[in-house]
């Protein structure tokens, strides 16, 4: 055959493969999908059939925490205690860091020259920073959210930028005025999400949540129910390979009282993975490559009143989750 | 000592030859944004001007006394405003909101424009007056910079977002850090040596300058077969980008390029009653934006004029025009003469940008800058109708050179591309574009600089002779 003749049955093909990548449009969705008026319709349910597959069952590992196991605070209180000195204990910051990021003018005017011994610069900064203003769970996100923290990679930072999930990983711990836009609202069955990425090193898991109904107040002239209690269920799914077989490994996070119906509320979560699995359980979790997020509400006043359903009415509960955040974590 | 150094041999047989030369090339790079190294360009750009300089000192003396002068006024104008202006300038508080444009560009950003703009005028001047360059070979390396350009970034757009995406995804969104993004409002481009995100109209805006060439081929017995191929492998990549991108209503915006073809295939501009139809079209066409002008300050017989019927209402009470207006209305506020880096909504939608060049540099530089910018177009007019009329490069070479500006010039009266990133962290961000920083402005002046010929001065006859030779 002629070779131009060839080249021109050649050039459609290259172009049609080169077609079939289509990254930017894998993931779509109708404009102002999940940002209706209509309750019903704004739940996000996409849970990759993949992750349903009965291989994760056969070698599952399951967390009941309790709550003396993680951490619990709200959005506007401060991760001081909880997160940041805790972050400096384990030693996944320094005391650089911990200045750096943390510290606010007053503790960054603090100058060790300025101090007879290094314990009293150290006491200085320690009591300083108890005071600082740059200490909130804001901060924190700021800091660690998984979108911009520093992978060496920045293809792994311009995944997690991308697709509905990005709404989970941008550092907004609660709604910033913008409403449903910020959130993602999920039932009880919950949502899935691959990574194109694997989990190598982890040490810190956040989460920010809240509740969230359809209960018309207004109109029942019925004070507002804030809270809720619900059992959430976080799950991390590692794919069979050649040296170890599926598996999944499930943390149950009791939440006894969930901000509900309160935008400006969100509860934080913050797990320390070493506080609650062995040493040998704890490279169980290496090269996770999805994850699932579910619950099961246990008790609201007007829905499931000790944890059954009211028959005298079908108002909706729904978590709204605001962020996931795996600070200092290492992917590949 | 120029004469020493103009006798030099390493310099008249080396440095200009070799300094020519990289003068074409850099304008192919230019074009094609290499890098998205702006002011590195325009520093190359000073510094070739600067070694070319002697060679050409002695005729751009007299040009300069001739009238070239003009062409250089209102630009110092234009880039002294710029340098002047309270948008470009840096802000030590970095007050960042959707309502306030800061460019916060430094010292040696606006400097390198003020210079660079300069250089790239004087570098086309350099380049009409010498024969080491092909005339026709440097304006087919400015469109081909272009077509590579839009090749490459045509070909990320498809691997992304696949074949006729604007149609398949008209109604849909993507989330980029947690935000939605309509999917029918974006493209890929090449920008430096990364892809990008952009709004489709600067793919767009890319067609259209390289579909401007092909209408060249009206003269097809004066195009080298070799050229005109290149001529039409432009078209079929712009028409492709426009078919692609499901926008063929952009079209309209060659229609003045064809018109111009046209014009000079036929030797309309050499009619009788040419010059007095140019006349009543622009004067209609300064009496419309007159108008515009008068009703934006709310003269009250002329809104009641626009108001009394539909075809003037449409056209002067419209989305865009909305817009222009505003603008219009603060310009004379002398707290602003530079610019007014203040903007506000109307009707929920940000008066600046605008999408017009014009009003655009009115609110960036202020009254003092557009009368330069506005003052650069219509000399550059006048250069291009002697360019025209004088020159002797063939009529593809006229032609492309001026369809070029005038394609660039109608886009950009209507969808001047001020946001071009689609995705940006947050609204504050600095996701601006002046077309002062533009490699188009570049090439613009580069062309304009390229046009100039000086007219010759027309001696008047002596009366008394005239009679005796009756």
């Amino acid at each position: 055959m002629n070779k131009n003749r060839t080249n021109i049955i050649l050039l459609p093909l290259v172009a049609v493969l080169l077609t079939s990548c289509k990254g930017a449009v894998e993931e779509v969705y109708d404009l102002g999908q999940f940002h209706t008026q209509e309750f019903l319709d704004n739940y996000f349910r996409t849970f990759p059939d993949e992750l349903k597959d009965s291989k994760y069952d056969v070698n599952s590992l399951v967390y009941d925490l309790e709550d003396s196991d993680f951490a619990q605070s709200r959005v506007y209180q401060k991760a001081y205690t909880q997160a940041i000195m805790k972050d400096l204990q384990k030693g996944l910051i320094t005391f650089d860091q911990l200045i750096e990021l943390y510290g606010d003018d007053t503790v960054k005017a603090i100058k060790e020259s300025n101090y007879s011994s290094e314990t009293a610069y150290l006491n200085a900064i320690t009591s300083a920073m108890a005071n600082s203003t740059k200490t909130t769970w804001n901060d924190y996100a700021r800091a660690n959210h998984l979108a911009t923290q520093n992978y060496g990679n920045p293809a792994i930072n311009d995944f997690f930028k991308k697709g509905m999930f990005s709404k989970m990983t941008d550092g907004l711990l609660a709604c910033d005025g913008s409403g449903p836009l910020v959130r993602m609202q999920i039932d009880e069955n919950g949502f899935g999400r691959q990574f194109d990425y694997e989990l190598i090193d982890y040490s810190v898991l956040t989460l920010s949540l809240r509740g969230g109904t359809n209960i018309p107040y207004h109109e029942l002239l019925t004070p507002r129910i804030p809270s809720a209690s619900i059992n959430l269920t976080v799950s991390f799914y590692i794919e069979e390979s050649i040296s170890n077989e599926a598996r999944k490994v499930t943390f149950n996070f009791p939440i006894e009282d969930l901000r509900t119906d309160d935008n400006a509320q969100t509860n934080i979560i913050q797990l320390y993975f070493e506080d609650v699995m062995s040493e040998e359980e704890l490279p169980l979790l290496k090269r996770a490559n999805a994850m699932s997020v579910s619950y099961e509400l246990l008790d609201h006043e007007m829905i499931r009143p000790g944890g059954v359903d009211n028959p005298e009415n079908d108002y909706e509960f729904a978590v709204m989750m605001y962020e996931v955040m795996l600070p200092y974590s290492i992917w590949n | 000592m120029i004469n020493k150094l103009l006798n030099n041999e390493t310099y008249k047989n080396k440095i200009v030859p070799i300094s020519l030369f990289l003068v074409v090339e850099l304008m192919f790079l230019l074009a094609f944004n290499l890098g998205d190294l702006g002011n590195a360009y325009r520093l190359i750009a000073f510094i070739l001007a600067v070694l070319l300089l002697p060679t050409f000192l002695k005729s751009l003396n007299e040009d300069m006394a001739k009238g070239f002068i003009f062409v250089f006024l209102p630009l110092v104008i234009y880039l002294l405003s710029m340098a002047f202006s309270p948008v470009f300038g840096q802000h030590a508080d970095n007050l960042y909101s959707p309502s306030i444009s800061l460019l916060n560009r430094g010292f040696f950003t606006l400097l390198m424009s003020f210079v660079g703009g300069i250089a790239f005028l004087v570098l086309g001047y350099f380049v009409s007056r010498t024969n080491v360059i092909s005339k026709t070979n440097f304006i087919f390396l400015i469109y081909g910079g272009i077509a590579l350009l839009l090749f490459v970034s045509l070909m990320a757009t498809l691997v992304n977002y696949g074949f006729f995406h604007r149609m398949l995804y008209g109604d849909k969104v993507n989330y980029f850090e947690g935000t939605a993004y309509p999917i029918s409002a974006q493209a890929n481009l090449l920008m430096g040596f990364n892809i990008v995100t952009v709004d489709y109209h600067v793919l767009i805006t890319l067609g259209l300058l390289v579909i401007t060439p092909a209408f060249a081929l009206v003269f097809f017995k004066e195009v080298k077969k070799m050229y005109m191929w290149i001529l039409v492998s432009f078209a079929f990549l712009g028409i492709l980008t426009l078919v692609l991108l499901t926008d063929y209503r952009s079209l309209i915006f060659v229609i003045p390029a064809l018109l111009l073809a046209l014009m000079l295939k036929f030797k309309l501009h050499q009619m009788k009653y040419f010059k007095l139809t140019m006349f009543i079209v622009l004067g209609l066409g300064l009496f419309l934006i007159l108008l515009g002008v008068l009703a934006s300050f709310e003269v009250g017989f002329v809104e009641s004029l626009l108001n009394s019927n539909p075809l003037t209402r449409r056209l002067y009470y419209n989305g865009y025009t909305l817009k222009y207006m505003a603008i219009i209305k603060e310009a004379l506020d002398p707290n602003f003469l530079f610019g007014n880096p203040y903007n506000y909504s109307l009707d929920n939608r940000l008066i600046f940008p605008s999408g017009n060049l014009i009003l655009d540099t009115l609110k960036e530089t202020g009254i003092v800058g557009v009368i330069g910018f506005v003052g650069l177009i219509v000399v550059g007019v006048k250069v291009a109708i002697t360019y025209l009329n004088l020159s002797t490069d063939s009529v593809v070479t006229k032609y492309m050179v001026i369809a070029f500006l005038l394609t660039l010039l109608t886009r950009y009266m209507l969808r001047y591309p001020f946001n071009q990133l689609t995705f940006t962290d947050s609204y504050w961000d600095i996701n601006y574009f002046p077309f002062v920083e533009s490699k188009e402005f570049a090439i613009s002046l580069f062309l304009l600089g390229y046009m100039y010929i000086a007219k010759p001065l027309t001696i008047k006859p002596n009366l008394e002779e005239a009679t005796f030779n009756e």
